[in-house]
C-alpha cells in the first residue's frame, strides 16, 4: 500500500462526514450485497419446500413417542403433497430375541433381476435411474473376482459358463459404515443397520467406507409416479428418500419386522434366498447355516455379515 | 476522546476492542486501485461459485458428476489438499518459536494468516460436499449428535476448527496487543503457538487417517498414507508463503529479510524430496506386489481396462513435481526470485493434483465390487471451486493488509486517538 | 418301499406320541399349535391333460389320463420312451435323465404315479416322488432351503408359502429354463463396457 492516497484513511476514520470514496464503498457494498443475493437466489425456491418442523427435528433416538407420531404424520402429509399419493408410514422396532439373517444359493441364482425389480418397486426407489439396493453381478465360473463380473448384462440368463452373484447391504455386525457416521444417522439396531433420512448429513463416508457398494445416494429427489407409490412405508425403510442423503437395503423392515419375507426374496422365482431369525434353531437361516458351506463376502475385512452365501 | 488522550496505554477495551474491529473493516474496504481491481476480480468469482452452490443445493447433487461409485470428487480433493496448505504454515511457526529465528519471528504471523484462509476454504469444501448443509448444526457437538471419538470425520471437525481457532486466537490477540501499542503477553500466546505446532500436524494427520481407516479402499489403506500427507503439507504451505513473502514485500511496507525466504526454500527442498520417496515407496508396494490391491493405482497412472480418465492427470502432477524438485535443488533458486516462484508455483499445482485428484478419485476406481465408473468434475463442481478458492484468496488478502497496517503501524490506535505512541 | 418306511418313520417321530405324563415337558415344548401351517403352492390340473379346448370360462379343458388310458389301454406295450413315441404326446419336451415313462407313471392304473417300490401315488403327492432322486433337494426344501418362500418368515404371525416342485420344474423337462432378466442398473456413467 505505497500509494499515497492511503492517507485518507485517517482523514476519512476521523471525519463523519461523507467523502466521495465512503460513497464510492458504500454503493460497492450495495451492488455486493444484492449480486449475492441474486447469486445465492435459487436457494429461495428450495428452501419454501423445508419445513422447519423438519429442520429442528431432533436425533431418532430422542424422540418421544409423541414426536415420533407427529414426524409420521408429517412425512404422510408430505408424500401427499409431493408425490399425490396417500401412503401409511408407521415406525415398527426390531422383535425382541430376533436378529436377521440372509442366506443365498449361489447354484440356482439364474441373474434374473427379479429381486432387483421388486426391491425397486418395493422400495420406493427413483425410477428414472432405475435404482435398486441390489445388484447382480454375472460372475465367471471359477473365479471369485468381481472385476471379472458385470452388473450390466442384458441377456438370456443364466449364460453358459456364468454363475450370478446378487450383492445387497450385507447387515454387517462390525459395519465401517456406521464406525464413519460423524452424526450417528446410521447404526446397529438388534435385527440389522437402519439409517435416518431425516438425520443424515450427506456427507457419503458412509459410502466411501462400505466395502459392498450397499450405499446408494439420492443425488436428486426420487421420481415415483403416483399410482406406483406402495404406500406401506415405515420410518427407517422404504418411506421416500429426501435428496442428499444416502440409504440402503434394510432387509425390508417394514415387512420384516412383522414377520413378512422381504420383497427380494419373495420375488425370487428360483428359490435362492433363505431369510429369516437367526436366532431361532429351527429356523430356515439357521439350518442353512449349519448344513451348507456358507461364506461371506471379504471376510478377512473383519466386517462380519449377516447375509450368506452357499453353494448347493 | 480528548479525555482519554493523557492515559492512552489505559484505554479501555470495551472501547478499544470495538475500535480494532472497526479498524479491521475499515483496512479491508480501503486501499489503492490494484486492490479494489483485485477484490473485485475475487468477489465475481466468488459469487460465481455461491450462485453454482445455490442452484446444486436446490436440484441436489446431480448436477455434480459424482456417483454412487465415485461419491467423493472435486471438493474432497481440494479439502485434502488445503487442510496440508493450513498445515504447511506451520513451517514458519517452527523456526520463528522452536528455533527461535527473529527474521521469521517478525513475518510468521503471515503463515497464521495462510492457515486461517486455507482453513476456512477447506471447510467451506466440506460444506458444498454435503447433501444437506442445512443440517450442518447435527455435527455440532452437544446440539446434533457427534460420533466421537469413532468416525474420523468427528475428530476432523474438531481439529479443524480448533486449529482454526487457535491460529483466530494467536493472530487476534498479536494484532490487537500491536494495535493498542503494547507489548503481548506471552502467557497469553506462547501456549498457544507450542499446541499450534502439534495441531498442525494432527489436522492432516487426522484427514489422513480419514481415508487410510478405510480397510474397504487398498488405494487409501496405507499406513504411509500421513506420513505422505505431511510431506506434502510442508511443501504446499511453504511455497505459497515464499510467494506471499514476494507480493508483500512488493505491495506493502512490511520489510522481508531474506531469511525467511532462504529458511522456507530449505524446508521445501527436503520436504519435496520425501514426499517423492514416500511415494515412490508406496508405488513399489502396489506394483510389484500387484493383485486386487494394486487396480486403483493402475488405473491412476496406467489405466485400467480401457479406462485412461486421470493418466494424464497424474503424470501431469509427477512431471510438475519432478522438475520443481529439480529446481528447488538447484542453487539458482536462492537467487532468481523468478526462478523460485516458477518452481513454487509448479511444485504447488503437482501436489494440488497428486494431494488431490490423484488420491481422492483412485480410491474409488474400481469400486468395492469391481466396477469402474469414471469421474471428470462438471461445471458447477468447477464454479464451486473456483469460488471457494476466490473467496479464500479474499481471506487471506483483507487479513494480510490488515495484518500488515497493524504491524508497520501505519494503523493504530494512538494515532486514531490522537495520543503519543507508547509502542516499544 | 425304503422310502415309505422311511416316510412313515419320520412322520411319526413328528407326531408327537403321548409318552409325556409329566405336565411340564410338554409346556417346554414350543407350541407348534400356535405356528401357522406352511401353505404350499399346487399347481391346478396335475395328473390332467391340458387339451386346446376352451370351456365356457374361458379355461383350457383338462383331461383325465384314464379318459383315454382307460381300460383297454392305449399302445400296448407303451412306449418305453419319449423318441418311441409315433403319435400324442409329441409335442412335449422330455429331457429328464434316461427316465421312462413308467418310471414315474403307472402303467396299470394311469391316473396314478408310481414309486420305485411299486406303490401308486397320488398325483399330488408329487412330491414324494421326485424326493426318491432328489433327495438333497428334497432335504433342502423341508427346510427352506430349496423351492423358494414366500409369505412369512415368522410363522406366528402368518403363514409360510412354499412352492410345490412341479411349479417350478416340469417334471418331463426339469431344467429351469433360459430367461430375460429385469432391466440393467441405470447408474449415471456406468455401462460402457
Amino acid at each position: 500500500m505505497t500509494d499515497p492516497t492511503d492517507d485518507t484513511t485517517t482523514v476519512e476514520a476521523n471525519d463523519g462526514g461523507i467523502d466521495r470514496r465512503t460513497a464510492m464503498k458504500a454503493l460497492g457494498a450495495t451492488l455486493g450485497a444484492a449480486a449475492f443475493a441474486r447469486a445465492m437466489a435459487p436457494l429461495r425456491s428450495w428452501s419454501a419446500d423445508q419445513s422447519m418442523d423438519e429442520f429442528l427435528q431432533q436425533h431418532y433416538k430422542r424422540l418421544s413417542d409423541e414426536d415420533m407420531e407427529r414426524i409420521l404424520r408429517r412425512l404422510e402429509q408430505e408424500t401427499y403433497d409431493e408425490y399425490g399419493a396417500q401412503v401409511h408410514i408407521d415406525d415398527p422396532q426390531p422383535i425382541p430375541g430376533v436378529q436377521f439373517g440372509y442366506a443365498l444359493n449361489l447354484s440356482v441364482c439364474n441373474g434374473c433381476r427379479k429381486c432387483v425389480e421388486a426391491c425397486h418397486i418395493e422400495n420406493n426407489h427413483d425410477r428414472s435411474t432405475n435404482n435398486s439396493y441390489i445388484r447382480v453381478f454375472e460372475m465367471e465360473q471359477g473365479s471369485m473376482d468381481f472385476e471379472k463380473g458385470t452388473a450390466d448384462y442384458d441377456h438370456t440368463v443364466p449364460a453358459p459358463g456364468k454363475y450370478y452373484m446378487p450383492v445387497q447391504c450385507l447387515q454387517c455386525d462390525n459395519p465401517p459404515c456406521v464406525d464413519v457416521c460423524p452424526v450417528e444417522a446410521t447404526w446397529k439396531e438388534e435385527d440389522g443397520v437402519v439409517v435416518d433420512y431425516n438425520w443424515c448429513i450427506g456427507c457419503r463416508y458412509c459410502q466411501a467406507a462400505c466395502p459392498y457398494h450397499a450405499r446408494r445416494f439420492n443425488w436428486k429427489k426420487p421420481e415415483i409416479p403416483t399410482g406406483e407409490v406402495n404406500p406401506v412405508q415405515a420410518y427407517l425403510a422404504n418411506r421416500i428418500r429426501p435428496a442428499g442423503v444416502v440409504e440402503k437395503c434394510h432387509f425390508c423392515l417394514h415387512k420384516t419386522r412383522k414377520g413378512g419375507a422381504p420383497a427380494c426374496q419373495q420375488a425370487c422365482p428360483t428359490g435362492a434366498r433363505v431369510f429369516g431369525n437367526m436366532l431361532d434353531p429351527d429356523s430356515d437361516i439357521r439350518w442353512v447355516l449349519e448344513n451348507k458351506r456358507v461364506y461371506v463376502l471379504k471376510e478377512d475385512l473383519g466386517t462380519r455379515p449377516r447375509f450368506f452365501y452357499f453353494f448347493d | 476522546m480528548a479525555d482519554e488522550k493523557e492515559k492512552t496505554g489505559k484505554v479501555p477495551h470495551y472501547l478499544s476492542y470495538p475500535r480494532f474491529l472497526w479498524r479491521a473493516l475499515v483496512e479491508s474496504t480501503e486501499g489503492n486501485r490494484w486492490f479494489y481491481v483485485w477484490m473485485t476480480f475475487l468477489t465475481a468469482l466468488a459469487l460465481v461459485g455461491a450462485n453454482a452452490w445455490a442452484h446444486q443445493v436446490a436440484d441436489g447433487m446431480i448436477l455434480t458428476h459424482m456417483t454412487d461409485h465415485v461419491s467423493w470428487g472435486l471438493y474432497i480433493a481440494n479439502f485434502t489438499f488445503l487442510v496440508g496448505v493450513a498445515a504447511g504454515g506451520v513451517m514458519m511457526v517452527i523456526p520463528a518459536y522452536l528455533y527461535d529465528d527473529r527474521e521469521m519471528h517478525d513475518v510468521v504471523i503471515i503463515g497464521e494468516i495462510l492457515a486461517i484462509a486455507a482453513l476456512i476454504m477447506a471447510l467451506l469444501f466440506v460444506v458444498a460436499d454435503l447433501g444437506r448443509p442445512d443440517r450442518f448444526w447435527h455435527l455440532i457437538p452437544g446440539l446434533g449428535e457427534f460420533n466421537f471419538p469413532m468416525s474420523m470425520l468427528s475428530w476432523d471437525v474438531i481439529v479443524l476448527n480448533g486449529y482454526l481457532l487457535l491460529n483466530l486466537h494467536i493472530v487476534g490477540y498479536l494484532l490487537y496487543k500491536r494495535y493498542r501499542g503494547e507489548k503481548p503477553d506471552t502467557r497469553w500466546y506462547i501456549p498457544f503457538v507450542f499446541l499450534s505446532i502439534a495441531w498442525a500436524i494432527s489436522i492432516h494427520t487426522v484427514t489422513a487417517f480419514l481415508y487410510s481407516g478405510i480397510g474397504g479402499r487398498y488405494f487409501w489403506n496405507t499406513a504411509i498414507l500421513a506420513p505422505r500427507f505431511i510431506a506434502s503439507a510442508f511443501v504446499t504451505g511453504p511455497v505459497f508463503i515464499i510467494v506471499s513473502l514476494q507480493l508483500v514485500k512488493r505491495f506493502t511496507k512490511l520489510p522481508i529479510p531474506e531469511g525467511p525466504i532462504q529458511t522456507l526454500i530449505s524446508v521445501v527442498k527436503v520436504s519435496i524430496l520425501v514426499n517423492l520417496f514416500l511415494l515412490g515407496a508406496e508405488l513399489f508396494t502396489e506394483f510389484y506386489t500387484g493383485g486386487s490391491h494394486a487396480k486403483s493405482a493402475t488405473y491412476l497412472f496406467f489405466g485400467y481396462d480401457g479406462h485412461t480418465g486421470l493418466v494424464p492427470w497424474i503424470w501431469t502432477a509427477i512431471i510438475l513435481t519432478l522438475i520443481s524438485a529439480v529446481m528447488f535443488l538447484h542453487p539458482l533458486a536462492r537467487k532468481n526470485f523468478a526462478f523460485l516462484n516458477a518452481a513454487c508455483i509448479l511444485a504447488f499445482a503437482g501436489l494440488w493434483i497428486e494431494k488431490g485428484m490423484g488420491l481422492i478419485i483412485p480410491g474409488f476406481i474400481p469400486s468395492p465390487l469391481g466396477e469402474i465408473v469414471e469421474y471428470s468434475p462438471s461445471l458447477v463442481e468447477w464454479q464451486v471451486t473456483v469460488g471457494v478458492w476466490a473467496f479464500g484468496l479474499m481471506i487471506y488478502t483483507v487479513a494480510l493488509k490488515i495484518a500488515i497496517r497493524i504491524i508497520t503501524g501505519e494503523s493504530n490506535l494512538h494515532a486514531e486517538l490522537g495520543t503519543t505512541d507508547g509502542e516499544a | 418301499m425304503a422310502a415309505i418306511l422311511c416316510a412313515a418313520l419320520i412322520v411319526s417321530l413328528f407326531e408327537a406320541p403321548e409318552f409325556d405324563d409329566d405336565p411340564d415337558v410338554a409346556v417346554d415344548q414350543p407350541e407348534t399349535d400356535d405356528l401357522y401351517e406352511d401353505v404350499i403352492i399346487t399347481p391346478p390340473g396335475l395328473g390332467k391333460l391340458t387339451t386346446s379346448i376352451v370351456d365356457m370360462h374361458g379355461q383350457f379343458v383338462g383331461i383325465r389320463c384314464s379318459t383315454c388310458h382307460g381300460a383297454g389301454d392305449i399302445g400296448d406295450p407303451p412306449a418305453q420312451y419319449a423318441d418311441e413315441l409315433t403319435e400324442f404326446h409329441r409335442e412335449m419336451e422330455f429331457s429328464h435323465g434316461d427316465l421312462a415313462c413308467a418310471s414315474c407313471h403307472a402303467t396299470d392304473d394311469r391316473d396314478k404315479l408310481t414309486l420305485a417300490s411299486g406303490a401308486l401315488l397320488d398325483y399330488d403327492d408329487t412330491m414324494d416322488l421326485c424326493a426318491q432322486c432328489h433327495s438333497s433337494e428334497y432335504k433342502s426344501y423341508q427346510h427352506g432351503a430349496h423351492g423358494g418362500m414366500s409369505g412369512h418368515w415368522d410363522r406366528t404371525q402368518g403363514e409360510r408359502v412354499r412352492n410345490h416342485c412341479v411349479v417350478c420344474h416340469d417334471p418331463h423337462e426339469p431344467a429351469f429354463p433360459q430367461v430375460t432378466p429385469a432391466d440393467p442398473p441405470r447408474d449415471r456413467f456406468f455401462g460402457t463396457q
